[in-house]
């Protein structure tokens, strides 16, 4: 009886905190919407005047031209009409296509993702490895070996070590395309190609930064009372590392590694111009060049409610590595 | 690192002009080349596709995958001469009313037959459009018959032809567009050399070769020769050129002058540069002071050093403008361009005594707004060091290229400069830029004897009697130079050895049923 009176209240907590999230992810997006609606007018540049520069300035063709886009009407009434279509998911048309936004971004996330994930996964790979093994030897040349590599990953712009790579893979050994895309699904192994460059510069960057974190995070814990405690009862070492020590320091190292795939998605931009891929990023640059604002509106929207969705993810993983938080939730 | 060579780029560049001077349907009809049939070109491209809907206002890439594409009725290269296109003949039974006798036997690539209907149906379009106001002289378009079509006007229409070239007046499949609605810019149905295969706008565009298509090369061989051409974006000039040296394309579609030297010590690459029928300039505000005063623009016009900008900003690919007519045009006086009032070398001694007479001996100070692209960056500094040698102080004033044309469009400038494409048309060029109250003519620039001369060349009768009056009337702008003339780009492309047919018109237009591989 107590037990079911305990379970339907945590039921009750946990619907209250999924209402009260749904409605700052509603208070964020309007908030994001209104902002870049408001910067982008604020921004001087004009979408038509833009579209092929000084070749045809005719004005007759240009009051047509921005009528066709609704730039003619008031902004109070452009800012409403998206507003209001925003509500049913609609994200409105391209200026310069005509082409549902919501096609676009469809179109341009699965490459982005998959830069993401596979740069995200490339950083994991060898920062957890790396970062523990120079947290061990703290001092040690190695650990110097390591720390100076992941600086250099951290500061080298990613410019330069998608060109080294290219330079490298594509044009000494051609080994692989120096740029393009294809999609997964059209030709596996070709997206593999495409993508391991592009992946590899953004997971050198990232991998960088976690190597940093988990080292120090590993080196707090291993002063911890509980390894001394675990080391006198006799734990072996390897099962003091990796079992407790890297258990605890992975918090701060989730927090990080959710910062950085929220930077996968806009801060690919140049990666995914270098490499031709046509992602979320290169939505994003491309349309603001162009001033083609329902896109950009759309493009920054959706980067926003991912942002949001990783931050929640992030949160989700504090649950399930830490005890406390599990608890913390249901009281 | 090797010097380019500029004997190489002027060997090159003059070829382009004794192609075009020839005659483009001259160089239709004799190839240099003995086509080879079949294969792919892939075509490395600098920035996203927007549409391929020909009745909007879309970007210079998009036109050049539509002339690829789509037919017009009128053909018109840079010779200027209207050439059959979808329509093999016409006549003007008087001046009102024209009469065109449409090509017998095309389809459009969805099947749809290409007759007088479809050409009263995209007369509709054409208007709706963008540019329906370029037609709006035009009262009725009537099918006399299957393949007969009369067009009667309001006024007279001497630019008529000029204008149904254009690919805004591109003859689309009414089954199509109305089986696509809003979608078909993306995949635009017409009876051209190709049709769309795919398009991914920020990626890729594949067109294949319409089997169908009407037109032969001159020994009567059905165009176009490739089997495949893909346009793939990439926005990353040295990505781009790496994929050339790989061979991952073949054709780069837009070669930044940097690069040229590097590209043509390469063995397995050509570069082909010719110049174009644009300019690199300076707009005047002539209604404000100090450039009310034809002196003070004349003052700037003299104190600029031309090759010295070519050679140091654009590493001598550009050429020393000598007015608004360049070398790629039909109209260009190859004798004495632009009269010889303009120099290649900064004439300060000129400069200094048209100051003078300005009323401006001491100099003067002004702003000058540019766009931030490097290269136009770096022109601007360069005409500021030129114009601080006769007194002209001048602030730079970089702005995003979107600033700069909020300025140009509202005249909200002294003095700005800029660069443009160019029209192949002089009639669209001095229209526009010279004409009173013309579209382009944001310095508010207006002098009748220009108007009329303007006026009269829209009506001569031959090309050759167009280029005296555009001639006669260039004499008249350089002296009072509404706009400072700096340098004529070229057409920088670069395609690996093995491509054959592609001829550089310095029109920007990648017209690929001429090429072929081997």
């Amino acid at each position: 009886m107590g037990s079911g009176a305990s379970r339907q209240e945590r039921g009750q907590a946990l619907a209250r905190a999924a209402a009260r999230r749904l409605f700052d992810l509603a208070v964020v997006m309007v908030g994001v919407a209104t902002v870049v609606f408001l910067l982008l007018r604020a921004v001087p540049g004009d979408p038509v005047l833009i579209l092929g520069g000084l070749d045809t300035l005719d004005r007759d063709v240009i009051a047509r031209a921005r009528a066709e886009m609704g730039l003619d009407r008031s902004l109070v009434e452009q800012y409403l009409i998206w507003l209001g279509n925003m509500v049913s998911g609609d994200l409105g048309r391209s200026l310069r296509s005509g082409v549902p936004v919501t096609d676009l971004i469809l179109r341009a996330m699965p490459p982005t993702f998959q830069l993401g994930i596979m740069a995200l996964v490339i950083g994991m790979v060898i920062s957890v490895p790396l970062g523990v093994a120079a947290a061990r030897r703290a001092g040690s040349p190695a650990d110097l070996g390591i720390t100076v590599f992941a600086i250099l990953g951290i500061s080298t712009p990613p410019f330069v070590i998608a060109l080294g790579l290219v330079y490298l893979f594509a044009v000494e050994f051609r080994l692989l395309p120096v740029a393009g895309y294809v999609a997964f699904a059209d030709d596996p192994a070709g997206n593999l190609r495409a993508m391991a460059m592009p992946a590899l510069t953004l997971g050198l960057v990232t991998g960088g930064v976690l190597v940093r974190m988990m080292r120090r995070s590993v080196i707090d814990e291993l002063g911890e009372d509980y390894v001394r405690t675990a080391r006198a009862k006799g734990v072996g070492e390897t099962a003091v590392v990796y079992r407790h020590a890297v258990r605890n320091a992975a918090i701060p190292y989730v927090t990080i590694l959710g910062l950085e795939a929220g930077v996968m998605l806009s801060g690919a931009v140049i990666t995914e111009t270098i490499f031709a891929i046509p992602g979320l990023g290169r939505l994003m640059i491309d349309n603001i060049n162009a001033r083609d604002y329902p896109v950009v509106q759309g493009t920054v929207l959706v980067v926003a409610l991912v942002y949001v969705l990783i931050n929640a993810g992030v949160d989700g993983m504090y649950r399930l590595l830490d005890p406390r938080v599990r608890a913390g939730a249901a009281r | 690192m090797t010097r380019l060579d500029r004997r190489l780029f002027l060997k090159s560049a003059t070829a382009g002009v004794a192609v075009a001077g020839s005659g483009w349907l001259a160089a239709l009809r004799h190839p240099a080349h003995a086509a080879t049939r079949g294969g792919t070109l892939v075509i490395g491209v600098p920035e996203s596709f927007s549409s391929l809907d020909p009745f909007r206002r879309i970007g210079r890439l998009d036109y050049n995958a539509v002339i690829n594409l789509l037919d017009t009725l009128v053909t018109y290269g840079p010779d200027a001469i209207p050439a059959p296109g979808l329509a093999e003949s016409w006549e003007r039974p008087d001046e009102l009313t024209w009469r065109f006798r449409l090509r017998e036997g095309v389809s459009f690539s969805d099947g749809t037959p290409f007759d007088a209907e479809a050409v009263v149906f995209c007369f509709g379009k054409i208007r709706e459009g963008n540019f329906g106001g370029q037609f709006a002289r035009i009262t009725s378009v009537v099918a006399t018959a299957s393949h007969a079509l009369e067009v009667r006007t309001s006024e007279r229409f001497p630019t008529l032809l000029v204008e149904l070239a254009q690919q805004y007046a591109s003859m689309v499949s009414p089954a199509a567009v109305a089986a696509a609605g809003d979608g078909f810019g993306r995949m635009p149905v017409g009876s051209g050399p190709f049709r769309i295969e795919s398009f991914d706008p920020g990626r890729e565009l594949v067109m294949v070769r319409n089997e169908g298509w009407w037109r032969r090369d001159a020994e009567g061989v059905a165009m176009p020769y490739l089997d495949r051409v893909v346009w793939r974006v990439l926005p990353d000039a040295e990505t781009a050129a790496l994929s050339l040296s790989t061979g991952e394309i073949d054709f780069l579609y837009a070669l930044p002058a940097p690069m040229a030297p590097m590209m043509a010590a390469s063995p397995d690459i050509t570069v082909s540069a010719a110049p174009t029928f644009g300019w690199e300039y300076l707009f005047f505000h002539c209604g404000q002071p100090p450039f009310d005063n034809v002196h003070a623009r004349r003052a700037v016009q003299f104190a600029i050093d031309r090759q010295a900008i070519v050679d140091a900003v654009s590493f001598g690919t550009g050429t020393p403008a000598s007015g608004p007519i360049t070398p790629a045009s039909w109209a260009f006086n190859r004798a004495n361009p632009g009269g010889g009032l303009i120099a290649p070398r900064a004439n300060p001694a000129a400069a200094k005594a048209e100051l003078a007479a300005a009323g401006l001996a001491d100099g003067f100070e002004m702003t000058m707004i540019h766009p931030t692209f490097p290269h136009l960056t770096a022109m601007a500094q360069a005409v500021q060091a030129q114009l601080a040698e006769v007194g002209i102080r001048v602030t730079l004033d970089g702005k995003e290229i979107g600033g700069v044309l909020d300025h140009l469009f509202a005249s909200n400038f002294t003095c700005l400069l800029i660069d443009w494409g160019g029209r192949i048309d002089e009639a669209l060029v001095f229209n526009s830029f010279f004409r009173t109250g013309g579209g382009n003519n944001f310095g508010k620039f207006n002098d009748a004897e220009i108007d009329a001369l303007i006026d009269a060349a829209a009506a001569a009768a031959t090309v050759e009697e167009r280029a005296r009056i555009y001639q006669e009337a260039e004499l008249k702008l350089v002296a009072a130079s509404p706009l400072a003339w700096i340098s004529i780009p070229s057409e920088l492309r670069a395609l690996r050895k093995g491509i054959s047919g592609f001829v550089n018109h310095g029109d920007y237009r990648l017209r690929a049923w001429q090429i072929s591989r081997g």
